[in-house]
């Protein structure tokens, strides 16, 4: 072996080791997850840790989905993530674009707001926005849900919006409207087609932010069959009892569509979160 | 140009309130609305009541929706509008808590805690609960915790549903194995942890409860093992820091990663519980709460768990910790209060009671359910059941009445870890615990003046 080869092996060693322990670290709880999804409830607490299910069984899923019903919080966790990322997504772009292209008085102070809105604890909002959604008659419907997530997350994402849509040149604005564009048309006709790696990168933040959101679905729902994902699998983990089969088949079931999701935009992702360091 | 973009933001703007508000108002009402009666044709007379169930698993969710379903076949009038709240008991609090705040309580509660009285949220029960034809049948002891809750006028606010003893929780067949007694006083407790503990075969005596719900167990213990019955002397000194105390915390942290696993720093019920369910503790302490889940885990096999009382204290007898209040609450809001009162007692009848406990694993409330023939059949109830009507059994004068009691425990429990890790004397905690209970002491007194 000469010197070059032994450097070679040396430097991709470098690179691969510190990946591989990252690797090892990100994906042993996934796959500790899997295999007790599929082990029987008894199989778990043996005194011999069993690494992988014998006798292997999907009983867990089927218990979960149908018995525990999973198949009702699963469509209400995606009916208010969708609704949610969409609004979220609209106003964040129609702000940032705001943010970027106007002057106004004030403007730094409404950033400074912004950026300080994301200090305080969700929890600091959850009564006063409670009251405010029971005078609307919109507790214990996804809409309160929905409104209180477009709240949390509009500033940030504002923000991060911003940024993208400062790195487009102003002069396509101008262009656009000589042509006799209107700021709508400019924003979501040219802008949003010349950002959309950055609003990938936002509502896919969005999304996961409210999908596995907890403490507001959970103060504000009060009919068992509106409740999300989060909390259906708190059924599962009893004051005195923890259901851990059920559970990790609960949260695979849960870790779906987010795996999905990044694996189809993760080329926007990349993009996207290169033009928030430009911005 | 500018008549466009106004239309273009009336639009947005319209579909917005329109796809939020409009959407939101069609079942909106059903939450908790007491009292309104349906205005459709044979349900004219029909009273809506809410009940909010805490630490609601899918199992307990299947039962309190199978006796809301014969409590609503047996009283057509009456729909009960039920939530299971999924999780521990502070979430159920929690989730209480923010109703409260804005006045959508459910009229009943299984949560009874000094500082709903203190917020004044709750009903007093005693003009219902003395005309009810089978108040006999309710365990007086637990009618008599219950009023302890209200220290001025000793007024009921929530009818018991059950009780449940404090126990070690141990291996029978390790012990039979080793040749040794069940524990009956703190010195051989403390040998038979020592002896079977077999570190080569990651085999522990004990294991601790060092994480979330430590303070407790380990308050209840040490009162036990001094038998110190009254938590304040008459001049309002806590007895909490008794030398008698000192010396149980020596010995019972001190087995920390001698005779118990290193990982007891952080243990919470469900790591203790898993501890000993996969062959890795002989002895754990908790609540009667636990033996589902060792039902579950260990197949029913009475062979490999069993609970037994604290053992006896240094003054020669057994002490256990105050019977905690607990039951069904009636809210001040409950606008139906007679068909809240009629669920109450509903949930209190025998078949229902007796259904209940044996799910929870607890001791019913009503003494008829208490002698079904299953407590006899159980071992670990028939101990809790022996070790609560034993006429040789102290309690401990517990002082659930504060409002802070259990507060205080959350703000001893980083200590205990210090302690275990020998960063702290078990004298500076108890001494920084007696303080806090002496400051939480006075300003109860204040209020009641």
């Amino acid at each position: 072996m000469n010197k070059t080869t032994g450097r070679k092996i040396g430097s991709r060693l470098l690179f691969y080791i510190p990946l591989a322990l990252t690797l090892i670290f990100v994906l042993v709880p996934f796959l500790w997850a899997i295999s007790t999804s599929l082990k029987k409830e008894t199989d778990i607490m043996s005194s011999t840790i069993q690494y992988l299910p014998s006798p292997l069984t999907f009983e867990n899923y089927i218990n979960v989905w149908n018995d525990n019903n999973f198949s009702q919080y699963f469509l209400n966790s995606v009916l208010v993530s969708i609704l949610s990322v969409i609004v979220i997504t609209l106003l964040s772009v129609m702000n940032g674009y705001a943010m970027s292209r106007f002057k106004f008085k004030g403007k730094s102070a409404f950033m400074l707001i912004l950026l300080a809105t994301q200090m305080m604890p969700v929890i600091l909002f959850v009564i006063p926005l409670f009251l405010i959604f029971k005078n609307l008659g919109l507790i214990n419907t996804p809409y309160s849900l929905v409104l209180f997530y477009i709240v949390l997350q509009v500033p940030f994402n504002t923000i991060l919006m911003r940024g993208f849509i400062a790195s487009t040149p102003k002069e396509i604005d101008e262009a656009a409207m000589v042509d006799g564009a209107g700021r709508f048309r400019i924003i979501f006709a040219i802008i949003a087609p010349i950002v959309l790696p950055g609003i990938v990168a936002t509502s896919a933040f969005a999304f996961i932010g409210v999908w596995n959101e907890f403490l507001v679905a959970f103060s504000f729902i009060t009919t068992p069959d509106r409740f999300t994902i989060p909390i259906g699998l708190k059924f599962m983990i009893g004051e005195f009892s923890v259901q851990y089969a059920s559970l990790a088949a609960g949260s695979i079931i849960g870790l779906i569509p987010p795996v999905l999701l990044f694996m189809y935009i993760q080329r926007y992702l990349v993009e996207g979160l290169g033009g928030a360091v430009k911005g | 140009m500018k008549t466009r973009k106004l239309r273009s933001s009336v639009l947005v703007g319209a579909s917005l309130l329109l796809a939020l508000t409009g959407c939101g108002s069609n079942k909106a009402t059903n939450s908790a609305s007491s009292g309104e009666a349906s205005k459709n044709g044979d349900k004219a007379k029909q009273t809506t009541i809410s009940f909010w169930a805490a630490a609601v698993t899918t199992e307990r969710n299947a039962f309190f929706e199978k006796i809301i379903k014969q409590f609503e076949e047996e009283n057509p009038d009456i729909k009960v509008d039920y939530l299971g709240v999924p999780g521990d008991l502070s979430a159920y609090e929690q989730k209480v808590n923010v109703a409260i705040s804005a006045e959508q309580a459910p009229d009943i509660m299984n949560d009874f805690k000094a500082d709903l009285l203190a917020r004044d949220v709750l009903e007093p029960l005693d003009a219902y609960y003395d005309s009810w034809a089978d108040k006999d049948l309710i365990s007086a002891e637990l009618i008599a915790s219950n009023r302890k809750l209200d220290t001025k006028e000793g007024k009921l606010y929530a009818l018991p549903y059950s009780s449940q003893t404090w126990n070690l929780w141990l291996r029978p067949d390790w012990f039979k194995e080793a040749g040794l007694a069940l524990p009956d006083t703190w010195d051989q407790f403390f040998e038979d942890v020592a002896k079977l503990t077999d570190k080569s075969k990651d085999r522990y005596g004990l294991s601790i409860r060092g994480g979330a719900g430590s303070a407790n167990t380990l308050e209840m213990l040490m009162y036990s093992y001094s038998g110190i019955a009254d938590y304040f002397t008459p001049e309002g000194k806590a007895t909490i820091n008794d030398p008698l105390h000192a010396e149980f915390l020596e010995k019972y942290l001190g087995a920390y990663n001698v005779y118990t696993p290193e990982d007891d720093l952080n243990k919470g019920w469900s790591e203790l519980a898993a501890t000993f369910q996969s062959d890795k503790a002989a002895v754990v302490v908790h609540n009667l709460g636990s033996a589902s889940s060792h039902e579950k885990a260990f197949n029913g096999d009475y062979t490999k768990f069993e609970a037994v009382p604290f053992p006896k204290g240094v003054n020669g007898y057994r002490e256990h910790p105050g019977l905690m209040p607990l039951g069904l609450t009636m809210t001040k809001t409950a606008e139906n209060k007679d068909a809240v009162w009629k669920f109450m007692t509903f949930y209190l009848s025998h078949d229902i009671n007796s259904q209940y406990a044996k799910l929870y694993g607890e001791i019913p409330a009503n003494q008829e359910a208490a002698a079904d023939a299953w407590i006899q059949d159980i071992p670990y109830m028939k101990s809790a059941s022996e070790l609560l009507n034993s006429a040789d059994t102290h309690f401990a004068g517990t002082p659930y009445y504060l409002p802070g009691y259990s507060n205080i425990q959350k703000k001893i429990e980083p200590m205990i870890q210090k302690v275990m890790a020998k960063k702290m004397t078990g004298t500076e905690m108890l001494d920084e615990w007696a303080k806090l209970l002496e400051a939480e002491k006075q300003s109860y007194d204040q209020t009641q003046k």
